[in-house]
């Protein structure tokens, strides 16, 4: 999974619940969800990511 | 001339039997006796306990050992060879990478991630472009059907301190109990595998554990282009036990290249805490020209001094094995049934995915390609999400999409949108 384009994901009832990131692959056309839970490899990598300057997620729409 | 003496018993000069027979009943020797065939060889169809229970039997080419209700057991200390010994004594998932359902090839890689064969991953930081697949070059008569490929396609001759290639296997914790690493009992490991290249030279394999502690061992690959089995032997870590859980507990890697921040020390090749230059001393730069190529297969890391025979397992099994980290759905259906489900509104539709075994933990889900929604008619499905799954060991996968001017209450079922090549992938891995 190629960090480049993260979003926010929220619930799609439960609209203002935050449940995950989708990250979006330009060099081909995978999406990935990523679930909101420490547990997941993807959701502490996208962690670190985050953590370093000039790295943003993103709220849908912007 | 042939001589027949009839005796009932015959005894030795104490008076004590050596042979009596009283009805159908022949017994050799006297309690506390012990009976010797000169030249071992006893023929019999079947060797009975005295309580005349089968220890064991033949009956044509089928023998038996033991009978119903028995349990055979080995003596403490004993160990047993040949086909069902010990069996998934093989720390390593899919070392004969038989399993690649993310897909059997992938193409300029410079990063880390899953790319073809399950469980292995790569970890390019740096250090020339390469391409993956699961190739069908394996060492000749050994039972191998797959290798992992590494193919360099743009070279890096001269590697920044920092660079590095790994190729790693991430091994959950939990599954490591037994080798009661931490304590004065620790078990040994020994890691065997079969490995080509053309470029010969030094390579490092190296034992990383989730405590910040590791081990290296060198190995040289000799001859070029001709597959060798190695076999290196890790002495057990009385320090730093694997915590029982769901989480990494070791990672087994391979360098194929590594820049000065990780070989410039010395090779640490007892267990000891993490120093970065210390890992990979001494270990070539596969790197260096676009006609390198690095093959591996039979890949088993196991307890003990020594290594065992490769432990081949079911493919059904080994299949089962890498779907607690991997579960794709597969590809070449142009209308592949993913889930059934219903749509709570409008515009959101509710499937459940049912596993094919535990997952470890809940699963990102990475999509490529068209999918709809099946109904009274076909919706465009976009936007997949997953429900909160805040346990291990996970059963099942509630997956929501978003899809259009649909009717509230409707039953449903996802699918791929006439795309044969759509992926629909489901991760958990560590």
């Amino acid at each position: 999974m190629i960090l480049e384009i993260v979003t926010k994901v929220y619930d799609q009832i439960i609209t203002d619940k935050h449940i995950g990131y989708r990250v979006t692959n330009s060099q081909n056309d995978e999406v990935t969800f990523v679930p909101k839970n420490v547990n997941n490899s993807d959701y502490q990598k996208i962690q670190e990511w985050d953590a370093i300057d000039g790295n943003n997620i993103v709220e849908p729409g912007e | 001339m042939s001589s027949v003496i009839k005796v009932n018993t015959v005894q030795d000069a104490d008076g004590n039997n050596i042979i009596n027979e009283s009805g159908d009943v022949i017994t050799v020797g006297a309690a506390g006796d012990t009976v010797t065939v000169a030249g071992n060889v006893v023929k019999s169809n079947a060797l009975q306990a005295s309580d005349a229970g089968n220890i064991v039997s033949q009956s044509g080419t089928t023998i038996t050992v033991g009978a119903s209700g028995d349990t055979v057991a080995l003596a403490s200390g004993a160990s047993q060879t040949g086909f069902g010994s010990n069996a998934f004594r093989n720390i390593i998932i899919n070392g004969d990478m038989s399993i690649a359902q993310r897909g059997t090839s992938a193409t300029s890689l410079t990063g880390s991630g899953y790319n073809t064969c399950d469980r292995w991953r790569s970890q390019i930081s740096s250090a020339g472009t390469w391409s993956q697949s699961q190739s069908t070059d394996v060492p000749t008569g050994q039972g191998f059907a797959t290798s992992y490929k590494w193919d360099c396609t743009t070279a890096d001759a001269s590697l920044a301190a920092g660079d590095s290639i790994i190729f790693q296997q991430r091994v959950e914790a939990q599954f490591l109990q037994y080798l009661k690493k931490g304590t004065s009992n620790a078990e040994s490991l020994t890691l065997s595998f079969w490995v080509k290249s053309n470029k010969t030279g030094t390579y490092i394999a190296n034992l990383y554990d989730e405590n910040n502690r590791n081990i290296s061992k060198a190995y040289t690959i000799s001859a070029a282009n001709t597959w060798e089995k190695k076999t290196l032997t890790f002495a057990g870590d009385t320090s730093g036990a694997f915590g029982n859980d769901n989480a990494i507990g070791l990672y087994v890697q391979f360098f194929l290249a590594a820049g000065s921040n990780m070989s410039s020390g010395t090779l640490a090749t007892s267990w000891e805490s993490y120093t970065a230059a210390n890992q990979a001393v001494g270990q070539v730069n596969l790197a260096d020209s676009t006609s390198n190529e690095w093959y591996i297969t039979g890949v088993q890391l196991e307890a003990g001094t020594s290594a065992s025979d490769f432990e081949i397992l079911p493919h059904d099994v080994n299949l089962r094995r890498c779907q607690r980290y991997c579960f794709s759905e597969p590809a070449g259906d142009a209308y592949h049934l993913i889930c059934n489900g219903f749509y709570p509104n409008t515009s959101l539709f509710i499937g459940i995915i049912y596993l094919p075994t535990t997952m470890r933990g809940e699963p990102s889900i990475t999509t490529s390609g068209s999918f709809q929604t099946a109904s009274t008619s076909d919706k465009t499905a976009s936007n997949f999400t997953s429900t909160d799954n805040a346990v291990s060991n996970i059963n099942a996968v509630q997956i929501r999409a978003d899809v259009s001017s649909v009717t509230a209450g409707d039953g449903a079922n996802l699918r791929n949108a006439n795309d044969a090549t759509a992926k629909f992938i489901l991760s958990s891995e560590l």
